[in-house]
């Protein structure tokens, strides 16, 4: 054992130190103690029983989004709630009180009176009775003397003035859920705050949100406030300017009508999206202001999913479009030249089966241009088969096929190319060589998106085959104003494929739509060329019905309809994709939508809008 | 040496101090516990099956003799650091912060066991380095780096009063051995051109805490809002107080974590200046107790145990206290005996038993 190394004596010191620190450390909570209990007790026991201080929440306005010719798309409105203060209610004359009350809200005046009850909150706390209307407040302000107690609050909501219009795009907001305030996730909210649900509302939520402030209120003993004794202000959300163009939106979603399916409108030299339309939609207004529960049952139960975003979420085959890819692939990989030419006869017979064309009387010698402006069936069968599944994969993911574009919206999905290897993990089978015939005519297990599709044919138009990240957001600015962030495109990849292989497929597309012999010569629009190619995605149907006019195809068996493109032909400034549900063939579906997407571009450029909203 | 010899040596005075601190505290935590509805919430009850448990830990801690605990000594620090280790790789997150492990259906706390673990280990590498105090820098090397470590671990969780408490703590430990000029000097230096470092590795809410303590203004409805209520509570019990459960700042709502770090200013209001200075004679009466077992400790082991044990008492109580007057930052430290809570009357009662402990075994006769 080791020995002590103090005697009493040398300790003696170093405890006396101890004891001071501890003497002095006491001596100072003591001193305190007694300043605020005896010299100033009387102000703290006068606060604490005639006065109360609540701490409200003051909510932060959301931040604006515009379109890029400076539209508002989406801002704040006052909205007025009717407060009640039980300890402020007249206990005699209850009743008239009451009568009154339930008269002007239009409520029962049961569940007022169940408002009143209990003690918690404090009952001089305002507690919430209902939402009501401007001319309702106008009332409740009326007859102020004769309701004591209530309450009247204006509080910010979001407001979406283009209504349906923008609805997927956008998205809406919602009350942060009492589930989500109890996760870390959301410490910085509290109950009452809004949190994007979808769209740019929520992959934006962060700059939209702004920052809320509070104030120390005082009040007396019946809840009236008498000051402010602290506040910090609320701080605004920061504005978007968002890449959309009004004009060509409304233009989209009209031309799809009722139709379910998607639009999707790119800058080819920005990998802005000018326009972005699913449809059906909601009116987000709806959903900001709070909707029953059986109407949220009703909306999430519809079988058209009216929340789904399908130009991101929705996955498609791409049917004949997917054609432009493999033609690049049979080019790039050097298995065809643009002279090669394949006998088609109306089918193809392959592994002791036939593979049709959707021409049955065959298109006869067909080289690569004339296998894209007619779309023959049986040239692709030949080109895939030389290519092979994994050589088709490989050079149409150079076009972004098969992984999300990275688009700014919440749910995007990726689309599907399929490979040897991914059967094999995910099926757990090999591959078959007639899948591959499917998959060179944009069938089988390919998928992808009406973006994806836009952003790809984005790419095979751009002059040098800059591929751009599509995007919603192109400037933050403050609540005044002022740029913040002036977000440049982005960049995120270059066709490998060389400008005369580009040139080849382009020359063909435009025949596409011009040519005599075109599918999608609907789409042909006055004064600005288009270029595009259609496509049928086949979707699964009895046999019974396989050779029935489209007319007596049931609705949900009828095929996809899909043109994409870009205009003008000659020097390309959008790119766009149409998907129509059901809509039939690509050719006199989709195309005819697209044409009046064009043709509202072609306005806007006259207008010169177009050229103005890049400037800005 | 017979059986009673040994009761006889039980120090119970100290016990008495002990039983009365813990019989007011229940009291004020049974009218923290009142809603503004007359309803009762479950934390006295539970509080008193805590101090149960923390009976029986008391009496293991008095019974090993404390000689045999400095052996452990590296088996300790190497558990304590285990178990941090395990909080940050498998620890439950409450309000941002990893603190917890489950251990079957028992949740615990490694850093609040880490408070005393730690005392143990810096007492037995302070008491068995071969140089003579005052130190210079080389003797120190060690207890620093090893309290460091493990305060590091704690500080990532991230629990910044519990590390900033082990530094002190041990501190207290090297200060009472006693430390050449040169070197207090160079720490202070080093402490002051470190705290910019120190302030960029704050959490947030850690820096928001710190500011508001500063300017309680900066955030009137968070902890500027907790400051202010509190001292309204403290304010208004004035001399005498109101009464028992007839504070209305506590019953009311206006005070937040009433049942826990804020308990001190519901004694306040309800038992005013007499009561609350009553009871902070009390715990500056336990602390000076805590003291002298250290000055009667047999060897340096003992007398640095007791002094770090000690140490750990009086911040306790110092920075709860001080905060709920609004002296000090809010910072989340329970006060002993009177805060809800499981892991702080279990830690106070082992604390309690070591000094036991070091003060029966002073003659070297058990």
């Amino acid at each position: 054992m080791l020995r002590p190394r103090f005697s009493r004596s040398r300790l003696r010191p170093r405890l006396v130190v101890c004891v001071a620190i501890v003497a002095g450390a006491f001596a100072v909570l003591l001193g305190r103690l007694a300043y605020l209990q005896v010299w100033q007790g009387a102000r703290y026991r006068y606060l604490s029983e005639n006065n109360r201080i609540r701490v409200e929440r003051i909510p932060a306005p959301r931040g604006m989004m515009f379109d890029r010719n400076g539209e508002i798309l989406a801002d704040v409105r006052a909205a007025f709630e009717a407060l009640v203060v039980p300890s402020e209610v007249p206990v005699e004359g209850l009743d008239p009180w009451l009568d009154r009350v339930s008269e002007i809200l239009g409520m029962p005046s049961a569940d007022i009176r169940s408002a009143l009850e209990g003690s918690r909150p404090a009952r001089w706390e305002p507690r919430f009775l209902s939402r009501i209307t401007r001319a309702q407040m106008a009332r409740l302000e009326a007859h102020r003397l004769e309701l004591p107690g209530m309450l009247v609050r204006a509080r910010p909501v979001r407001h979406y003035p283009q209504g349906p219009l923008f609805g997927a795009v956008l998205g809406y907001v919602g009350e942060v859920s009492a589930r989500e305030l109890g996760s870390d996730a959301f410490a910085e909210y509290a109950a009452g705050d809004v949190i994007g649900r979808a769209g740019v509302e929520r992959t934006w939520e962060a700059t939209l949100r702004g920052t809320p402030g509070g104030q120390q209120v005082e009040v007396d003993v019946r809840g009236r406030e008498l000051r402010v004794l602290a506040e910090r202000p609320a701080k605004a959300g920061r504005n978007l300017i968002l890449s959309l163009e009004r004009r060509l939106q409304q233009a989209a979603r009209e031309a799809l009508g009722d139709r379910v399916g998607a639009v999707a409108v790119v800058d080819v030299r920005t990998g802005d999206v000018l326009a972005l339309v699913t449809s059906p939609s909601l009116d987000p207004n709806e959903l900001a202001r709070g909707v029953s529960a059986q109407r949220w049952q009703e909306i999430v139960s519809d079988p058209l999913h009216p929340l789904q975003n399908r130009a991101v979420a929705g996955q498609y085959p791409p049917g004949s479009t997917f054609k432009v890819a493999v033609a690049l692939a049979g080019l790039a990989e050097g298995v065809i030249t643009p002279r090669t030419r394949v006998y088609c006869s109306g089918a193809y017979r392959f592994a002791g089966r036939d593979y049709r064309c959707w021409k049955k009387a065959g298109h006869g010698w067909v080289d690569l241009e004339r296998a894209l402006i007619e779309s023959c069936d049986v040239y692709f069968y030949q080109l895939g088969l030389d290519l092979g599944v994994d050589q088709i994969a490989r050079w149409a993911s150079e076009l972004g096929f098969g992984k999300e574009t990275g688009v700014d919206l919440p749910g995007e999905r990726p689309g599907l190319l399929p490979t040897r290897a991914w059967k094999r993990r995910s099926r757990g089978k090999p591959w078959y060589a007639g899948e591959t015939l499917s998959v060179a005519i944009g069938q089988g297990y390919v998928l992808t998106t009406p973006l994806q599709m836009a952003a790809a044919m984005a790419a095979v138009a751009h002059p040098q085959g800059v591929r751009f990240r599509p995007r919603l957001v192109t400037r933050i600015e403050d609540p005044a104003g002022r740029v913040l962030h002036a977000l440049p495109p982005e960049e995120v990849g270059r066709l490998p494929f060389s400008l005369a292989q580009l040139s080849r497929v382009r020359k063909a597309l435009r025949q596409v739509v011009a040519g005599a012999h075109g599918t999608a010569r609907r789409a042909d629009v006055e004064g600005l060329p288009v270029a595009g190619k259609t496509g049928t995605a086949q979707v699964v149907k009895l046999p019974s019905e396989r050779n029935l006019p489209i007319e007596q195809i049931p609705w949900e068996h009828r095929d996809h309809a899909w043109f994409t493109g870009y205009a003008p032909a000659d020097d390309p400034r959008i790119s766009f994709a149409v998907l129509v549900e059901h809509g039939g063939h690509g050719g006199s579906a989709a195309a005819p939508v697209a044409a009046r997407v064009v043709e509202a571009y072609r306005d806007l450029l006259r207008e010169g809008l177009a050229a103005r909203g890049e400037q800005r | 040496m017979s059986r009673g010899a040994v009761w006889r040596q039980i120090d119970w005075g100290f016990l008495a101090l002990l039983a009365l601190l813990c019989g007011v505290g229940l009291t004020v935590l049974w009218s923290a516990s009142h809603g503004p509805d007359g309803a009762v919430a479950s934390y006295p009850l539970r509080q008193v099956r805590w101090m149960a448990m923390g009976v029986l830990a008391l009496g293991v801690a008095v019974s090993v003799d404390y000689r045999k605990i400095e052996a452990w000594a590296p088996w300790i620090y190497l558990g304590t650091l285990g178990l941090l280790g395990a909080v940050l790789a498998v620890g439950h997150t409450t309000m941002g912060a990893q603190r917890w492990i489950a251990l079957g259906p028992l949740r615990i706390q490694p850093s609040e066991f880490a408070k005393i673990s730690m005392a143990i280990v810096t007492a037995h590498l302070l008491a068995r380095e071969p140089a003579n105090p005052p130190y210079g820098v080389r003797p120190l090397l060690l207890p620093a780096g090893a309290v460091l470590l493990a305060a590091g671990a704690v500080l990532l969780q991230p629990d910044l009063g519990t590390a900033v408490l082990l530094v002190g703590v041990a501190g207290a430990q090297i200060l009472f051995q006693g430390v050449r000029k040169g070197v207090l000097m160079a720490c202070a230096g080093a402490a002051a051109a470190g705290l910019p470092v120190a302030w960029g590795f704050l959490h947030d809410y850690q820096r928001q805490r710190i500011l508001t303590f500063l300017d309680p203004e900066r955030d009137p409805l968070g902890a500027g809002y907790h400051i202010i209520q509190s001292k309204i509570a403290v304010g208004s019990g004035q001399l005498l107080g109101k009464g028992f459960l007839q504070g209305t700042q506590a019953h009311l709502r206006f005070l937040p974590e009433r049942h826990t770090d804020f308990i001190f200013s519901v004694l306040a209001e309800e038992w005013g200046f007499v009561g609350a200075a009553f009871v902070l004679l009390l715990y500056g009466l336990w602390i000076l107790w805590g003291l002298d077992i250290a000055s009667r400790a047999r060897d340096d082991f003992g007398r640095l145990l007791a002094v770090g044990l000690t140490s750990i008492l009086f911040f306790h109580v110092f920075v709860n206290v001080g905060m709920v007057l609004g002296l000090l930052p809010v910072v989340g430290v329970p006060l002993p005996l009177f805060s809800y809570g499981g892991s702080s009357v279990l830690t106070t009662f082992v604390i309690c038993g070591l000094l036991l402990n070091i003060r029966l075994r002073r003659f070297g006769r058990f």
